[in-house]
Parts: C-alpha cells; structure tokens; sequence
C-alpha cells in the first residue's frame, strides 16, 4: 500500500506529510529515554551475571550486595526512562498521535520485574533456602518482566523512529536496545554456561537454539537492513565478553560466551538472497539456524573451556544428538514467531490518538 | 472461537511445562529442613533418600601430590545427562568469603576449589585428578545431576595423616537424592508440596497471558499503519 501511495501521491504532498511527521514531538528517540533504557538494559544484564557468580562464589550473603544494587539500579533506570517516555507521549498525543500502549507495556514489565526480586523471590527464597534455582517461579517472572519491559520499549521505538525518516542514528540506537533484549533473555541459561546446571543436560541447547534464532530473527525483521542480525550478536558477544573482563578481573567464576554471531550471519546473508521472503522461508531458515547454533557451541565451548576461567566444558555428543530433533523443531517454531513478530514490529507506527475534548487526529484522516 | 482455542492451548501448556520444571522435585513428604547455603555446597537433609556411590582415591592424600578421585555407582550414570560439580576447600566455613585453601584441579583453570567433572565413558562414572595445595582437613560438596536424579554428595578428606601405604583409599558414601530445593532457611517450615507446582502453573499461565496481550501491541500498531496509509491513498 505504500508502493501505491509513492505511485499516486503526488511528490509534494509525499514531502509534506513526510515534513509533518518529522515535527511531531520526540518521546521515546531522545537521550533521556532510548539512552537512558540502552544504559539500564546493559547495567542490569552485567548485575546479573555479576550477582550469579557472587552466589557461586561467596553465596546470598545479603540482599544489598553490589550487583544486586547494579540490577536494581539497572531496573530504576528503566522506569525513570519510562516515566520520562510517558511524559513526552503526552505532547505527542496533542498532536493526534501515541505511543502509549507500547510504553504501558513496557513500565507493565518493570513492575513485574520489580515486584517480583523485591518481594516474592525474597519470599520464594525464606521458603525454600538461600539459594534456589534460576528457573525458580520467581527468577523467571523477573526475566520475563524484563523482556516485557524491553520488548515494549523496542516496538515504541521502532515506531516513532519509523514514523519519520530513519537516520543512522535511529538504527544505532535500536540495534543497542535489541542488543539490550538479546542479553536480557540469554540470562535464562546462565546455569548452564558457569557450569552448574540444576536441570538435565539436554535442556541447554534445546533453550539456547529456541531462543538464539528467534532473538536473530526478531532482530533482522526489527532492524531490517543488511547485517542487522550479525549487528546485534556482534554487539551481544561484546557485552558478555566485557563482562567475562569484570568477573575474571575481579576473580570470580566466569560463564561461557555461546557463539551466536555465526548464526545471524548464516540468516543475513541468507534472507539478504530473497526479497519476496515466502511463507516456507522462516521454518527452514529455523532449521538452518538451530543446527548452525548447535555445530557453532560444540566448537566454541571446548576452546573456552581450555582457554578461560570457565565452567562449563562443552556439550557431549549423547547430549547433542538427544537434544537436536527437538532442538531443530523449536528453531523451526521459535524462528517463525519471531520472524513474523519481528515484521510487525517493523510495520509498527504510533496509534491514531483522538482526545475527549479535541478533534480528529491530523494524519488520519478516517474512512 | 480462537480465543477461547488460544484459551484452552494455553491451559494445556501451562499443565505440561509445570511437571517438566518439577521433574527434579520429588517433593517428599516429612522431610527434615535443609540446612546450610550456598549454590555450590550440597548440604543432604536428614531423611532424605539416599543412593550409595563408590568413591575411591588413587593413592591416600597428601600436600602436593597429584591424585586421582572416582565416584561411580553400581549401575552406571546416566550414560547421556550427567554432569558433577562441586568444592573441596579447607576451614572456613560454608560459603563465606574468608581466606581458604582449596584444590586444583588439573587440566581445568577453575577458580580454587571449584570442580567441575563430566562423565567419563565408557565407565559412566566421574574421574579426575586434583591436587591438595597443604595438609589440612578438606570439606565439600558435589552435585551430581545422574538423568533425572539429582544427587548430593558430602566429602570430608583428611590430608594431614601422614599417608600409610600407597594403595587406594576407597569408600562407600550416601548420597542423597534430592529436588532441586536448596536449603531451608534455619527455623524455617518447610512449605506446602502443592506450592511449586501450583507457582509453576501459575508462571506459565502468566507468560502466556501477557505475552499474547504484548503481542498484540505491534500487531495493532501495524494494522494503524495500514489503516493510515489507506487513508492517504484515498485522501489524494
């Protein structure tokens, strides 16, 4: 529909509406949002990792250790950006448009995040010891309402940047704040990666490759230019290298860094070959990607192990050959979903927004 | 109508993901209250079911002297799911940051007194070679996951007897078979069986719920796109 537009539409009023939209007030692409929630989504993913391996090491001494300080810190961050966000969408909404549902969503998350470290993990942890699992009820609420809270800010993003013409800038910022999303999520398998599993085995690379190829996917659909995918592994990789620097320096056990960057360069470079992106592409690029996520661990895993402070010792083949038909048909799922999810998203744009006492909203014109 | 088959598709998710998190989880009844913390120590709690594992030392253990330790079990471990991990550290007291000594293992550059041991085959069970730094008594704990067992293994190795002979120590020990429940907080009750699986259904029943409603968002926020730019094709 927006072929047809460019074809009917006349080039000066393309230009106007173009001009109009780039007027509209900023709320979610200024440096006191996106940068702010970019700089909370690292510092909470480094908390955490950090706060793992004070547990490994010296245990749950108390609830106001440093990196629980860093996550909650992080996690602060978040919500200022998110109420400054929400003020901002209140000019927006002046001029007929809004971004509000995306931010509900997002300070939604950190609420769940929030209420769920502070009050039901400590709970959680009075009843069942000091030290659960990271798949405890609570833990994983925490993580989910980080990624809501990350994911409603990225769909907010994308859409007012989108709204107007997309600067390198814009794309800078919203590969950070995936990046930011990718490191939020991995944290599911930080048991595995410093070595001290509390589930079966096979669970890793059925959850790491579920996981890996729909961040990629979401990510490349998100971002939609050449190496977006490879943009935000790269980006991924980076962080959790840096933080291996600040766990290994301060001796502490260090986790292992899965290898993802060979997989998004396998779907950019392979959905970069078609432009029409039929239906059966996201399935099989599911399977391509779980099996080159799979080979990528068994190769990098080992040369960590012998090279770091590190835990965890690389899969065994009974572990990969049990794991990879499921692990191959969850990529197949998991990379669809977030294909699909990930373009729209990508189509997303700020909501028609009529207040009670005013008129129509300027760019839609109604049906 | 595809509500309510989401509906009814997330019920049923949510009652298939709950037992697969409790899989570990036996829940026992009448358990005693764990005790002791720390991810990495393995503190059994009394009454808890035990399985017997073989543990032998090459050599009896002395200051400096490399020495090989197996743990095996009558049948085997899990010749496809099984991991061990653990410490073996002198004096201060569970997981403290104080001053300590602990063991190296070798071929592993591992933080003091960490271990961490895959299975070896084809014996399926768990060997490695570790060196006691000074003479002292060593304590530690191993969690060994064996399939769907998880174990908790207690050591106690005494390197200060000057060693008699040089054949292998060898014992049998208890381990217990355990959740994944960490251990109680002192003067604690142990909570209710039914609470995990119920927090487990509820987790899951809530991830889907929200994520549906999250979903939601940039689908609406596309169609407002479409909407929008029908609008202005028919407006020129």
């Amino acid at each position: 529909m927006s072929a047809t537009l460019v074809e009917t539409a006349p080039a000066s009023e393309i230009e106007a509406e173009e001009d109009r939209r780039s007027q509209l007030p900023r709320v979610i692409a200024r440096p006191s949002v996106i940068g702010v929630a970019i700089v909370a989504s690292f510092t909470q993913g480094l908390g955490v990792y950090w706060d793992i391996a004070h547990h490994i090491d010296i245990g749950r001494d108390t609830f106001f250790t440093t990196p629980h300080m860093f996550i909650l810190t992080g996690m602060a961050l978040f919500g200022l950006a998110i109420v400054f966000g929400l003020g901002h969408n209140h000019e927006l909404e002046k001029h007929g448009y809004t971004l509000r549902p995306a931010l509900i969503a997002a300070g939604l998350g950190v609420v769940v995040q929030f209420v769920s470290l502070a009050f039901i993990d400590n709970w959680w942890h009075a009843a069942y010891g000091i030290d659960t699992t990271l798949w405890s009820p609570p833990h994983l609420l925490a993580i989910f309402g980080g990624t809501i809270a990350q994911f409603g800010l990225i769909a907010g993003a994308s859409a007012e940047l989108r709204s107007r013409a997309m600067t390198r800038a814009g794309y800078v910022l919203l590969t950070l704040l995936v990046s930011g999303l990718c490191l939020s999520v991995m944290i599911v398998l930080a048991e595995y990666e410093f070595g001290i599993p509390q589930f079966r085995l096979v669970y890793q690379p059925i959850v790491l490759t579920g996981i890996a190829v729909a961040l990629l996917a979401l990510s490349k659909r998100i971002l939609d230019y050449r190496f977006a995918a490879t943009a935000v592994a790269g980006i991924f990789t980076l962080l959790r290298v840096l933080t291996w620097g600040e766990l290994g320096a301060m001796g502490r056990t260090v986790p292992a860094v899965p290898l993802i960057i060979i997989t998004a360069l396998a779907i950019d470079l392979s959905s970069n070959l078609s432009e029409s992106r039929p239906p059966w592409l996201a399935p099989v690029l599911g399977v391509i990607a779980g099996a080159i996520t799979l080979a990528s661990q068994m190769i990098i895993f080992p040369i960590e192990a012998k090279l770091w402070f590190l835990g965890w010792a690389g899969w065994t083949w009974p572990v990969v050959v049990s794991a990879a038909i499921p692990a191959l048909v969850i990529s197949a799922l998991t990379f669809t979903g977030g294909w699909w999810l990930g373009g729209r998203v990508e189509a997303s744009r700020p909501l028609p927004y009529q207040a009670k006492t005013e008129a129509k909203p300027r760019l839609a014109t109604g049906s | 109508m595809r509500r309510a088959a989401a509906i009814v598709a997330a019920l049923i998710l949510s009652v298939l993901i709950s037992p697969t998190a409790l899989a570990h989880d036996p829940n026992e009844p009448n358990i005693d209250p764990w005790y002791g913390e720390g991810i990495l120590w393995s503190h059994p709690f009394v009454g808890a079911p035990v399985k017997t594992v073989h543990v032998t030392l090459s050599q009896p253990p002395s200051a400096g002297v490399p020495v090989k330790m197996t743990i095996k079990t009558a049948d085997g471990f899990d010749a496809t799911d099984s991991w061990m991990y653990g410490v073996l550290r002198t004096g201060c007291d569970y997981q403290r940051d104080c001053p300590y000594h602990g063991i190296s293992q070798s071929g592993r550059t591992l933080k003091e007194g960490r271990l961490i041991v895959p299975l070896s085959e084809p014996d399926r069970d768990f060997s490695f070679s570790m060196t006691f730094p000074t003479a002292d008594h060593y304590w530690g704990g191993m969690r060994i996951i064996n399939g769907g067992e998880y174990l908790f293994l207690n050591l106690h190795i005494d390197v200060t007897d000057i060693p008699i002979g040089t054949g292998p120590v060898e014992a049998d020990l208890p381990a217990s078979i355990a959740g994944r429940t960490m251990p109680l907080v002192a003067g604690s009750q142990r909570p209710p069986s039914w609470l995990k699986p119920i927090a487990y259904f509820v987790l899951a029943l809530l991830i889907l719920a929200a994520g549906y409603a999250l979903i939601r968002i940039p689908v609406k926020m596309s169609k407002a796109q479409r909407t929008d730019d029908t609008d202005e094709v028919a407006s020129t």
